[in-house]
């Protein structure tokens, strides 16, 4: 299933970092993974672990001060997107990979109608009539199971719920059939009955459309149930990638299996905590940038930083102890 | 059966909103719906609901920072409903509240040392030595030193701040907090830390709390009894137990199944629900759930349920179960 | 229960508010308005306050053979129609405007934050009342205004920095009521409503020290204009009177003779017109580094 010709989309070696006042901060310090055509990664870790930057930084939203990028390369089919002219990356964006964001309403203009924002976007990429762009944009509303779509589309932002808006921007960003999706905490924002329907909303279109998707997302449960692989990050670092149901079933990293273990009602009895909190992304630890937190680590630990080796089927972890569990 | 620490009886809100610019067209959001509840000494009651379900509305009627149109609000005793100046200030003493945003709910301009002292200060209770001791003592039990007493709140992380926000609370040692989604904006493992520390003063102190939330997963640990509300409306109560193993309320049904489990095995059909939640300024006649309910009939889009006890302690409005 | 370790545990034991001015004048010297305008009000500054040391000659004695004297080694900026030098006199002056620039961006500050936080705390009828006065005192031209209030009080300087004063008092009492309305909103308000505070001290304790940026922010910007507007009360006759040497006052004795002695009534023009300037730039950097900065 996963073959070279399978891989849409490979980041190889990404390390970001912003400027500051207080000096420079590693934000991503070499990242790589890969996605498979059709497949849902899950993206996973807590604030300031870099998993926002992460999304924007494949389509180039981060602004260049004060972001810098310091090296890595991200190869979309055969071409470094990193490496591509701004007029390239804006003919790529919307057309072959799209995103969605926490807050649909600040995505859409207020001034204007969805309708004129929709048949703005979509014959930006296509070009149409007017008629034959409000027939397309009726038929999109109508794939993420909107009602009434020719309605939807005379209404203005502020009218409709976080939840239509959201939609409303999956219809938008498949528009053109992106073989890439990459959504950043989409469902956030709204509450749990929709973000039921949203969730199930892009599931159903990604199966039929062969699309891609990087699901970013803090809550450890949408990943359980919507994703096909899972890649956790913590301060900066991928720190493990599994397959979902190893992942849930066998956590190699200690900062995986205490993440799972602070949900509550996950394991029975004292809810697991970890204990300090993320380090600053201005003085990162010395070797793991996770050993201060660490049950398991050693004086080792605090030297090395360990790098993502494979330790099981599909399965990679960065942790010393993992390691030499592994290959004992 | 002691008497209960709090009670909420038929408890009304509603707010006016004007339509448009010039004012006319104006109409009632109804936030809160004939709502009661009890809450006993040193137990925790969830309050669980989507957004404008008017949880975070009741949690600001119980501490008086609304008055309710009309119902009661009976707290140690005593009838706050209509009180105000001095006799609220008294009444109240033994009351404090969290709430979720730990960044805009400390002063940014004081230092932790002032906003903990704050509510004693207004109380009068200790001055000088004495005062900056029970700062200290609260600041202590919630993990801080005493060196955070002259730092500023951005220096802390949102955890952090929320420590500060219950050390703060505690200062006065209050009877009942009201707790409004206090770990919401904190990530999932610093959340596991606070939940373990209100479990911990909890426990020490003999507080009651009443925790509002929309994590259902955190109601479910914290809570002895919960509450759901949907649309200013309480539609079901009960222990936390009966209310999560066998649900009555088609809302509660639903809820429940649309949370998501951590756990790929149990692979979930999340879109339980149809369509959005209202908008409370267009309550739906009748049983308020009935244009989402997959069980609604023709009685529920005509009369507004009663309450009905379907087992000790599990109450639900629902006309299905009368 | 054991202490935390604090994620940013800073190393430095001086007072929290020397280290955000510390941080602040950082990152202002970065900005080449702030350090373009920072210098001219310093030397400003500097200027009025050595005035005494420095100044070669009394800036009120008179010495009529020395009259009207071109700039040269003697009288640097030339001597007026007395035979006081200029020079000196400018140095003097700046000591003047300096201050009347201060006590009116003071009182006028002082005042209108009160009153804007009062109307915006409480809402209502009061903020109506309270902004429809405001108002009024906004529909007039400030400086006619200015001039109608000095006329009516009396010629003195005391008179023209009140009048100034209360013209601007509509601006912070505008800004502040706005700023009171969003943080009334807070939490951290609510929370100390529910602790018992009272009104009085919600608003000295948390809403006003929130306004500060913002204030500090308008006070700079407006010191130029004050100077300015005092320096006009001087020049029509109505603000400092002779021998005070105030930079308006002697622009105005000065006008007789621009045709023939261009340097009486020039330099000290010259010196309101940098000192404004320098005012109004160092205001806009102010702005652009206090007020983005909600959070760290």
């Amino acid at each position: 299933m996963t073959g070279p010709t399978n891989t849409i989309l490979q980041v190889k070696d990404l390390s970001v970092g912003f400027e500051t006042h207080q000096g420079p901060a590693h934000v991503l310090d070499r990242v790589s993974l890969a996605v498979q055509k059709g497949e849902i990664l899950g993206l996973v870790g807590e604030s300031g672990c870099g998993k926002s930057v992460l999304a924007r930084s494949i389509l180039r939203l981060i602004p260049s001060p004060p972001g810098v990028l310091l090296g890595g390369q991200i190869l979309f089919g055969d071409q470094d997107l990193l490496k591509l002219s701004e007029k390239s990356m804006r003919a790529l964006r919307g057309q072959q990979i799209s995103m969605i964001f926490q807050e649909p309403m600040t995505s859409l203009n207020p001034v204007f109608t969805i309708g004129h924002q929709m048949r703005e976007v979509v014959r930006t990429h296509k070009p149409m009539t007017k008629a034959q762009a409000n027939a397309f944009c009726c038929s999109m509303l109508a794939t993420v199971r909107l009602p009434d779509p020719a309605n939807v589309l005379q209404r203005y932002p502020h009218e409709l719920s976080g939840g239509m808006l959201q939609r409303v921007m999956i219809a938008l960003a498949l528009a053109c059939n992106p073989a890439l999706l990459l959504a950043d905490e989409p469902t956030t924002a709204l509450d749990v009955t929709v973000q039921g329907q949203i969730l199930a909303i892009l599931s159903e279109l990604a199966t039929a459309q062969n699309l891609a998707v990087i699901f970013v997302t803090h809550d450890m449960g949408v990943v359980a149930q919507l994703c096909h692989r899972v890649a956790v990050m913590y301060a900066g670092q991928l720190v493990e990638e599994a397959l979902v149901h190893d992942l849930f079933a066998q956590p190699a990293h200690p900062y995986t299996q205490g993440l799972i273990a602070s949900i509550p009602g996950q394991t029975p009895g004292q809810l697991q905590t970890i204990p300090g909190s993320v380090p600053s992304a201005l003085q990162p630890p010395s070797g793991c940038r996770f050993h201060p937190r660490c049950p398991k680590s050693t004086v080792h630990c605090t030297l090395h930083t360990p790098q993502l080796l494979t330790v099981a089927d599909q399965h990679k972890v960065a942790c010393h102890q993992a390691h030499n569990r592994a290959s004992v | 059966m002691t008497a209960p620490l709090l009670t909420l009886d038929k408890v009304c809100k509603r707010f006016l909103v004007r339509k448009n610019f010039f004012g006319s067209g104006r109409r009632w959001l109804t936030a809160v719906d004939q709502v009661s509840l009890v809450v006993h000494q040193g137990e925790t009651l969830g309050l669980v609901g989507e957004s404008g379900c008017g949880k975070s509305t009741v949690g600001n009627l119980i501490v008086r920072l609304l008055a309710p149109d009309s119902g009661e609000i009976i707290f140690d005793g005593r009838n706050i409903s209509t009180l105000s100046g001095q006799a609220l200030r008294a009444a109240r003493a033994k009351m404090q509240i969290v709430f979720q945003d730990p960044y805009s709910s400390l002063d940014p301009r004081m230092s932790v040392g002032a906003i903990v002292a704050l509510p004693l200060r207004v109380a009068g209770l200790y001055q000088g030595t004495l005062l900056r001791e029970r700062v200290i003592s609260a600041l202590a039990e919630v993990g801080l030193g005493e060196d955070s007493l002259e730092r500023y709140p951005h220096e802390f992380s949102g955890g952090q701040r929320q420590r500060i926000a219950l050390a703060r609370a505690l200062a006065v040692q209050p009877a009942f907090v009201v707790l409004d989604e206090p770990t919401s904006a904190l990530d999932v493992s610093v959340q596991a830390q606070i939940l373990q520390l209100m479990a911990e003063l909890q426990a020490r102190h003999g507080l009651a709390y009443l925790f509002i939330s929309h994590n259902l997963n955190v109601v479910r640990h914290v809570s002895q009894r919960t509450a759901v509300m949907y649309l200013g409306a309480v539609v079901e109560t009960g222990s936390t137990e009966d209310l999560f193993t066998s649900p009555a309320h088609p809302y509660t049904q639903a809820l429940l199944a649309s949370v998501p489990v951590a756990d790929p095995r149990q692979r979930q059909n999340l879109a339980r629900l149809k369509g959005d939640v209202p908008s409370p300024l267009d309550l739906p006649p009748g049983c308020g759930f009935h244009p989402r309910c997959p069980l609604a009939f023709d009685l529920c889009t005509k009369e507004a349920p009663q309450w009905v006890r379907i087992a000790p302690g599990h109450e639900v409005a629902c006309h299905l179960h009368q | 229960m054991p202490y935390l370790i604090l994620a940013s545990a800073t190393k430095s034991t001086l007072p929290a508010w020397v280290r955000e001015l510390g941080l602040t004048l950082r990152i202002l010297s970065r900005n080449p308005s702030a350090v373009l305008g920072g210098m001219i009000i310093m030397t400003m500054a500097f200027l009025a306050l050595a005035a005494p040391f420095i100044a070669p000659y009394d800036p009120i004695m008179l010495s009529l053979p020395d009259r009207l004297q071109s700039p040269g080694s003697a009288h640097f900026f030339g001597t007026d129609e007395l035979g006081r030098d200029i020079f000196s006199r400018i140095l003097y002056g700046a000591r003047i405007s300096l201050t009347i620039g201060l006590l009116v961006v003071g009182v006028a500050g002082i005042t209108g934050s009160l009153i804007g936080a009062v109307a915006g705390y409480f809402g209502g009828v009061i903020d109506n009342v309270i902004m429809r006065c405001m108002d009024v005192i906004l529909s007039f031209p400030a400086l006619v205004l200015a001039l109608s209030l000095a006329a009516a009080m009396g010629p003195s300087l005391v008179n023209a920095i009140l009048a100034t004063a209360v013209v601007m008092i509509p601006k912070f009492a505008r800004l502040v009521r706005g700023e009171a309305l969003a943080i009334r909103e807070m939490p951290f308000v609510a929370a100390s409503r529910v602790a018992g505070a009272g009104h009085l001290r919600i608003i000295f304790r948390h809403i006003l020290p929130n306004c500060l940026n913002a204030a500090i922010v308008l006070a700079t910007l407006t010191l130029g204009d004050a100077i300015l507007i005092a320096a006009s009360l001087s020049f029509i006759g109505l603000g400092a009177q002779p021998p005070t040497p105030e930079w308006g006052a002697m622009i105005a004795s000065g006008r007789k003779f621009l045709m023939d002695q261009w340097w009486y009534a020039t330099f000290p023009g010259l010196f309101i017109l940098v000192t404004v300037i320098g005012f109004n730039i160092f205001g806009d950097a102010v702005r652009d580094v206090l007020d983005p900065r909600i959070r760290r």
